[in-house]
């Protein structure tokens, strides 16, 4: 349903993505990962032409049958939000602070379908019933400073389905809640997309949420696709080394048996910090941060394959289950 | 004796009315030296407002509050700068806990200046930064030159500058990342275990208190509903209410 191909954005000299092949199927999930400034946040709004004015993208994004990349504003405005929808990281700022609720989804509807007046009220309080938010008529003269932070994502939610896209994109929806709400909004997003056959692309630092919600996941620094695979298997056996060291950065809590045991136990970190702008070295570009370093790093990583579905781009990868390096073994 | 001790503690802001609507309520708790404690609950739990009070910022109405067996009200009544220089706090924003109009250096003196009155020499600025993993070159920098892990950095520099017992920190990762976290959780151990700091922090994540605390206190509603050792707490929750937080937790957590 959705395709990219050669997908470069570029902001004057620099290159902030770079992706030869992405794509997405009707009804799944994909989680994209990595740290801020990995250019996860980027990859995915490049979809919805959501970028800096400075910036430029070539190549190629098929959504349905049609072509993305070069649409106008005007056709691009289109698409976003009637085919395909947007959630943003923080509910507080997404919304408008001096509209009531009511007005701010009946605004989503009316944008993109030609409903009668009568007949968008009754929209509003049906979507906002399917987000589950509770006594969905009372909340429609609320304003949203009444609302909890994760109300306040689940009305955000409600706005970009309200005209049944076949994508949802949702940047960090999370991020700002606490865990126990977090859990609710993932477990919403799950069952709109299961219900409505809608993909989701889900983007996020944290692999744990990435767990929670995708069955595929993207892995991505330097603005390039450096592992891509089914979930579960990526993060039980990673083979990049980038998406190892997010692994084990990740603090999780442990099995009852061995919660004494990690207690002030240091966690794994990745050294450093991902390069600004334009710093990135060339080759990996996780170069200079990897603890697996070796000579070939320093030419441009080519595709390895784990199984069909899961590949890397690593010149020192970890073992594979049968304890090889991958197709291309060339650690030393 | 306890090192901070809190007994029948009610606290309320002063917009909010009705006398019983309390912000943290009856609270009883014993912190002692060289502890880690981890208070975690859900937004809007009172956990926050709690440290503020322990660490003399808020001034609670009902109950006592002691540190090393003075109540707090003696202590900001005669001594409130050593009170402040023996527990400081860390916040959640390290971007909106530094003006952003002040270059590091100058954010970085306010505690002594504050505290001990006198103005810090440039090699013991350096020295401090160094403890935390940050180089001298940060002083003349202002705070939107650098990352989020690197001001957080900072403010852990800055409440260790004037040699405090207690370190409180609310919430001092959930602005980061997964990957910048781990590098501000390492510091916390790090400098608690260098300088024998009792820390206490606040988060709604249940993952980063077990990784950092030995024991934990789990709010709802402004109250205590359970605390004692982490690995019991975690392992054995007596309340519902826990366990519904540890399966939260365990639902995003990784299994390592």
């Amino acid at each position: 349903m959705l395709n990219i191909s050669d997908l470069r954005v570029t902001i004057g000299p620099h290159t902030i993505v770079d992706i030869e092949n992405l794509s997405v199927a009707s009804g799944t999930r994909l989680g994209i990962v990595g740290e801020s400034g990995s250019g996860k946040t980027m990859t995915a709004m490049s979809i919805v032409g959501l970028l800096p004015d400075d910036a430029t993208v070539s190549g190629s994004i098929r959504f349905q049958d049609r072509e993305l990349v070069g649409l106008s504003d005007r056709r691009m405005a289109e698409i976003r939000g009637r085919d395909i929808g947007v959630v943003f990281q923080d509910p507080a700022k997404a919304l408008n602070p001096m509209m009531r609720i009511g007005r701010q989804v009946a605004e989503a509807i009316r944008l993109h379908m030609d409903l009668p007046a009568a007949k968008v009220r009754d929209r509003v309080v049906e979507l906002l019933t399917q987000v589950h938010l509770p006594d969905a008529a009372g909340l429609l003269r609320r304003y949203p400073h009444q609302l909890s932070g994760g109300q306040q994502q689940r009305v955000l939610i409600a706005m970009a389905i309200a005209c049944d896209p076949k994508l949802l994109i949702a940047d960090e929806p999370t991020t700002a809640l606490d865990v126990t709400v977090q859990n609710g909004i993932l477990d919403l997003l799950r069952e709109l997309s299961e219900a409505r056959q809608m993909a989701l692309i889900f983007v996020s630092h944290d692999l744990g949420v990435i767990q929670a919600i995708s069955d595929t996941v993207a892995v991505v620094y330097g603005g390039q696709l450096v592992e891509y695979g089914p979930t579960a298997r990526v993060i039980a056996r990673p083979r990049h080394r980038y998406t190892q060291a997010l692994v084990s950065a990740n603090p999780g809590i442990a099995e009852d048996s061995q919660l004494a045991e990690v207690v002030n136990r240091r966690l794994e970190v990745i050294p450093g910090s991902v390069p600004a702008l334009g710093a990135f070295p060339a080759g990996c570009r996780f170069r200079g941060r990897c603890a697996w370093e070796v000579e070939a790093c320093s030419a441009d990583p080519v595709v390895s394959h784990d199984e069909a579905d899961h590949f890397f781009k690593c010149w020192n990868p970890t073992a594979s289950v049968g304890g090889e390096k991958g197709e291309l073994d060339v650690a030393r | 004796m306890s090192l901070v001790e809190a007994r029948g503690l009610n606290f309320r802001y002063p917009s909010v009315r009705g006398a019983d609507v309390w912000t943290v309520h009856d609270i009883d708790l014993a912190i002692e030296r060289g502890a880690s404690v981890g208070i975690v609950g859900e937004s809007g739990s009172g956990k926050s407002t709690l440290i503020r009070i322990l660490c003399g910022l808020l001034v609670h109405q009902e109950g006592t509050v002691q540190f090393d067996g003075r109540s707090l009200g003696d202590w900001l009544e005669r001594e409130p700068r050593e009170l402040r220089r023996r527990n400081q706090i860390v916040f959640q924003s390290p971007r909106r806990s530094l003006d952003p109009r002040m270059t590091i250096r100058k954010s970085l003196m306010q505690p002594v200046l504050a505290i001990e009155r006198r103005k810090p020499g440039e090699d013991e600025m350096t020295g401090w930064l160094a403890q935390v993993g940050l180089s001298g070159e940060v002083l003349p920098r202002y705070p939107h030159q650098l990352s989020g892990g690197q001001l957080q950095r900072v403010g852990v520099a800055r409440a260790l500058s004037v040699g405090p017992e207690v370190l409180y920190a609310d919430e001092p990762t959930s602005a980061l990342d997964v990957s910048v976290q781990a590098q501000v959780l390492n510091l916390l151990m790090d400098i608690r275990a260098e300088l024998g700091l009792t820390l206490v922090m606040v988060s709604h994540d249940l993952a980063v208190i077990s990784r950092v605390c030995e024991q934990v206190i789990v709010m709802k509603d402004g109250r205590i509903v359970e605390a004692g050792p982490m690995t019991e707490v975690l392992s054995n929750p007596s309340e519902a209410y826990t366990a519904d937080l540890i399966k939260a937790a365990r639902a995003v957590s990784l299994i390592a």
